[in-house]
């Protein structure tokens, strides 16, 4: 098993307010842990622990101030905007907690959204994005548009589009927060079992029966690692 | 493309901005054509002298209406007869009008009456249908014989014959000595709607004048209109006694030059007109962008998660770009066929008022027109677009 995230002494500030009321805020101050392929770790922690922007960082969409983050040997740390494009476009896939589904847009058109941005031909995204929404379970409702899907099958359209890249790692902003306990239920067993297919999946939460899911708990507490352990 | 009623809401000022430049244009074209036609529905070969003196590119002041009294029949008349009679000069005829109340018993309208001379009808080429035409004598000698227009003939005596028959023309008893064919509209004149008196009846019983309006001649061919233009002019200095052509107290033109100094003033005027339509199509690729830049607002959370699943920055502006030139594409075309169907219904309106209406529209008009809609987007909404791929993912995706 070979090491997908490395991260060194991650720290990020942010500047609030302006001129002479600026604060410095510290969200993360030293954070450090490796991940490997085909790991399920859970990163949990309260409102305030550093967890999103953890995650923003993990997710290249945001860079940390000072720290190393090697992503599948390559130091990522100073990426420009268009070099992280293109890691999230090939490398991440996203799910969030308010699904962020393209309202008025079918299921697999939703589905195949990360495709044209990376110029894939028309055919070959149809065929993916039909093949990605079977693997959810979704291979019926793929004309249906979200106003027409459950909460619990928004989101699993929103697994089939951070599916359909092949990305190296699949990261989950509080999945579950927008569904009752039985969709729940049905997301985390999805979750486990692309993991037994082998992704990678970081999961980040603040419930903790959700982080018992996964297989390793790493938690959060004023921008530190508090504990890391297996499950 | 959010909002179906909104985007037609931005399209309007395109739409506005097309339609009437395209209104402005074909209809430009087809009031030049009308007025053209006017013109040469005078006859060709024919040559008018106006008192007063025009400028060099303008109408000279008696065709806006300006009164001026420098010109006499007897002028006319020396250029036919006489000693100075001009060569290739075939008809001639001075005009002295005016408007009166004509009547037959209990019928009665109010319509013009030319006072002319007895060549008139070579003149205009405009034929008799019952009687005769004034003659000579009858010119000269104030005498109350009249013509009747064939529409004047058939509201006042329907199917009667009026020859011979008397009418009241203003508080004068006139003799019908004749009606014409109809003829229709020239030179802007409904010759139907008209009577015609001898010029001399005309300028001491009806006016009390003794000046004419104008002077129209008919020339054999075309090639001799400069010599007679010459000639005419020669004749007048000698009778107003003018030494020098900048002191002139007349124009002489032929039905060309005034063609083609209507045709520069009508230019003129449409481009004019055009080039404030165009504005109105500027305002509209204001009123695009200001719609975009909120369109981009309220869409921050769809770009934040675009860019968090692989758009990079020009993914986003082309997306906003290709959007904004599809909604004034579509104004656009909208707006052409708006346009069109006015500039239609304004053409078969002036046709039913028996005028002469060209009717076209030019393919090249159209296409730079949709492709000056395109342009317009793109660069209207670059802009908006430039700020929407300029979001960062992060921000984004956390705005509500």
């Amino acid at each position: 098993m070979s090491v997908l995230i490395s991260l060194r002494d991650i720290r990020k500030e942010y500047l609030m307010g302006e001129g002479e009321n600026s604060i410095v805020t510290q969200a993360l101050r030293g954070v450090s842990f490796s991940i490997n392929e085909g790991d399920y770790v859970a990163i949990i922690g309260q409102s305030g622990s550093g967890k999103s922007t953890l995650m923003h960082i993990l997710g290249f969409l945001d860079s940390p101030s000072t720290g190393d983050y090697v992503f599948d040997s390559r130091n990522t740390t100073v990426y420009e905007e268009d070099e992280l494009a293109d890691i999230r476009s090939e490398k991440v896939g996203f799910v969030f907690q308010a699904f962020n589904l393209l309202p008025r847009t079918t299921a697999i058109d939703n589905v195949r959204l990360p495709l044209i941005y990376q110029g894939v031909p028309f055919f070959e995204q149809k065929q993916r994005a039909e093949e990605a929404l079977k693997r959810v379970g979704l291979g019926d409702r793929m004309s249906h548009k979200p106003n027409e899907l459950s909460g619990g099958q928004q989101q699993r359209v929103a697994i089939a589009r951070a599916l359909i890249t092949n990305p190296k790692l699949i990261l989950a902003d509080e999945p579950t927060g927008n569904l009752d306990t039985q969709a729940s239920h049905e997301i985390i067993e999805l979750f486990r079992k692309l993991n037994a297919e082998g992704k990678t999946i970081i999961l980040v939460t603040h419930e903790v029966d959700i982080a018992r899911s996964a297989k390793r708990i790493i938690t959060l507490r004023d921008g530190q690692v508090l504990s890391d352990v297996l499950n | 493309m959010t909002n179906k009623s909104r985007s037609l809401m931005t399209m309007l000022g395109i739409i506005i901005g097309v339609s009437a430049v395209i209104i402005i244009v074909s209809a430009g074209g087809g009031a030049q054509s009308l007025i053209y036609n006017q013109i040469q529905s005078l006859g060709t070969n024919l040559v008018g002298v106006l008192p007063g003196k025009g400028g060099d590119n303008g109408p000279p002041a008696a065709v806006l209406g300006v009164v001026i009294t420098t010109l006499k029949y007897e002028d006319a008349v020396a250029m036919v007869t006489g000693p100075n009679a001009i060569q290739h000069l075939t008809a001639i005829s001075a005009y002295a009008r005016g408007q009166e109340q004509v009547s037959y018993f209990n019928k009665s309208v109010n319509v013009p009456f030319f006072g002319v001379m007895a060549q008139y009808p070579k003149v205009i080429d405009q034929k008799i249908d019952l009687g005769r035409f004034l003659n000579a004598q009858e010119e000269k000698n104030l005498s109350k014989v009249v013509v009747l227009g064939s529409k004047v003939r058939a509201d006042l005596f329907g199917l009667e014959d009026p020859i011979g028959k008397t009418i009241r023309v203003g508080n004068e008893k006139f003799h019908v000595i004749g009606v014409f064919q109809p003829k229709g509209v020239v030179g802007f004149q409904n010759l139907d709607n008209q009577v015609f008196i001898p010029v001399s009846t005309a300028q001491k019983i009806m006016l009390g004048e003794n000046y004419v309006g104008i002077i129209r001649g008919k020339v054999d061919s075309d090639e001799n209109v400069d010599q007679v233009i010459a000639d005419m002019q020669r004749t007048l200095r000698i009778r107003h006694h003018i030494k020098n052509p900048d002191d002139d107290d007349f124009t002489v033109v032929s039905a060309n030059q005034a063609l083609m100094t209507i045709q520069n003033i009508t230019n003129i005027i449409k481009f004019v007109l055009a080039a404030v339509a165009a504005i109105s199509l500027l305002v509209g690729g204001i009123g695009i962008m200001n719609v975009m830049l909120v369109s981009v607002t309220e869409r921050t959370r769809e770009i934040g998660l675009r860019k968090a699943i692989g758009a990079k920055p020009f993914h986003i502006r082309n997306q906003f770009l290709i959007e904004a030139a599809f909604v004034t594409t579509c104004g656009g075309m909208i707006g052409i066929v708006f346009g069109m169907l006015i500039t239609f219904i304004i053409a078969l309106v002036i046709r039913s008022m028996g005028y002469y209406w060209d009717l076209s529209f030019s393919i090249t008009a159209i296409v730079v027109g949709v492709l000056v809609c395109q342009v317009i987007g793109i660069i209207f909404g670059y802009y908006p677009a430039s700020k929407a791929s300029k979001l960062p993912a992060i921000e984004a995706l956390r705005y509500e």
